[in-house]
């Protein structure tokens, strides 16, 4: 699988990486057990500092997508998948409840706000 | 007349050097700055004429090859520099001619990467780095490009061979002073062959890749076993040597200077040879990858 950055995007670029080995993730194009390139390699490739890499490398990590493993290098975790869908079911939830939010303050009630979702889910195709 | 083989070495080595390898590397200019940004490439033609690899370099590498040349033959028909008077009485003719190579050589690499930095300088300055870039996620390693039973031997002959350092120097075997010093330096010779080894396959897919045939890094990868496995040879030599207190002869210098003069220029002609891709793709990034498994 290839990654590619965009150094004038608003999305700073180790979130950039987080993001598209997520995605690999939940496409399947990383599978559980699959290595990962070393830092050093990745941040050579994209001629980027290292610290960004492993600063993306941290989060995947933290976030439970990736292993590191000593000497033997940066493994996709076996169970990365669900990792990744809980990652996405939590971003889901929060944007849904600010969405929420923001209609109760201009004012409109449970049933108006059920109303247009369930017209938005109806408009909007996948 | 074995000192005309000599010099009939040399002098192809001074072509090769002087000729043909600033050629191959004035085609690989454009490349270079492609890689480093391809859509900056492709909108900056003017820019890119501009820069296309000085005549003045071109001609400088053609004369030193010419002055190389002429001093080679005036050391031939025994016009011997005063530098090398008054070893030079005792000294026998083909060392001269192959000390003259050598500081030739010498000279003219410092001129050659001279230019080399000056040209990188300028890109430096002048092409920015790409704002998109591109990356496999795929771990680069040796295994990739050869076959794992290769490494295998390769490794293994490798630590046999220092082990077999080891044990004589432990044991005591040999038979000469130097031998904890032959010893310091084979080990970092084989470190500096090992960190070669390692910096072809962590390098980053370039314009080499680009413009090379498909597989360039694998012969890279075999040439630095290959190497290593030179080493390991010269390194079994210099041991044996060293076990039996056998003085260096000066003959297997002169030789093996040859044969590496001879192994030096089939390279460089090979490379020349190399086919090379068109560059320029319409502002798309360089491939990520050129693994094959």
């Amino acid at each position: 699988m290839d990654i590619s950055i965009l150094l004038s995007s608003p999305e700073p670029v180790y979130e950039q990486i987080v993001r598209q080995v997520q995605g690999g993730v939940a496409t399947g194009l990383l599978k559980p057990g699959d290595p990962l390139p070393t830092v050093r390699q990745l941040a050579g490739d994209l001629q980027l500092n290292r610290n960004t890499v492993a600063r993306a490398y941290k989060q995947l990590e933290d976030q439970g997508v990736i292993l590191t493993a000593g000497r033997k290098g940066t493994f996709v975790r076996d169970d990365a998948v669900q990792e990744v869908g809980r990652l996405k079911s939590g971003q889901a939830e929060r944007v849904v409840r600010e969405m929420v939010s923001t209609l109760r303050s201009a004012g409109l009630d449970a049933a108006e706000i059920s109303t247009l979702f369930n017209d938005a889910l109806l408009k909007v195709k996948p | 007349m074995s000192e005309w083989i000599d010099f009939v070495v040399y002098a192809l080595e001074a072509i090769g050097l002087w000729i043909v390898m600033p050629r191959w590397g004035a085609r690989m200019g454009q490349p270079m700055m492609r890689d480093r940004n391809p859509a900056w490439f492709d909108t900056h033609p003017e820019v890119i004429a501009s820069a296309s690899p000085g005549s003045w370099f071109m001609k400088a590498c053609h004369a030193w090859c010419g002055v190389s040349i002429l001093v080679l033959l005036a050391v031939q028909f025994g016009l011997q520099p005063r530098y090398f008077l008054p070893e030079a009485l005792d000294t026998p003719h083909w060392k001269i001619l192959m000390a003259t190579n050598n500081l030739l050589i010498g000279i003219g690499m410092i001129g050659y990467l001279g230019g080399v930095s000056v040209f990188l300088r300028w890109m430096r300055r002048n092409v920015p780095l790409s704002e998109h870039r591109q990356a496999t996620l795929r771990p680069r390693k040796a295994g990739n490009y050869v076959p794992r039973w290769s490494l295998l031997l390769v490794n293994g002959l490798i630590c046999a061979h220092l082990l077999a350092w080891l044990y004589i120097g432990v044991f005591g075997l040999y038979h000469t002073p130097r031998f904890w010093w032959a010893f310091a330096g084979m080990v970092a010779m084989t470190a500096l062959v090992h960190v070669i080894g390692r910096v072809i396959v962590n390098r980053r897919p370039d314009y080499l890749d680009q413009v090379a045939a498909a597989g360039y890094r694998r012969v890279e990868v075999w040439l630095a076993m290959f190497l290593q496995l030179v080493l390991v040879a010269f390194g079994s030599m210099a041991l044996y040597r060293l076990l039996y207190d056998i003085p260096f002869q000066n003959s297997g210098q002169r030789y093996s200077n040859v044969v590496f003069s001879l192994f030096f220029i089939a390279i460089l002609f090979a490379v020349n040879r190399m086919p090379f891709r068109p560059v320029g793709n319409g502002g798309r990034p360089p491939p990520a990858t050129h693994i094959t498994q």
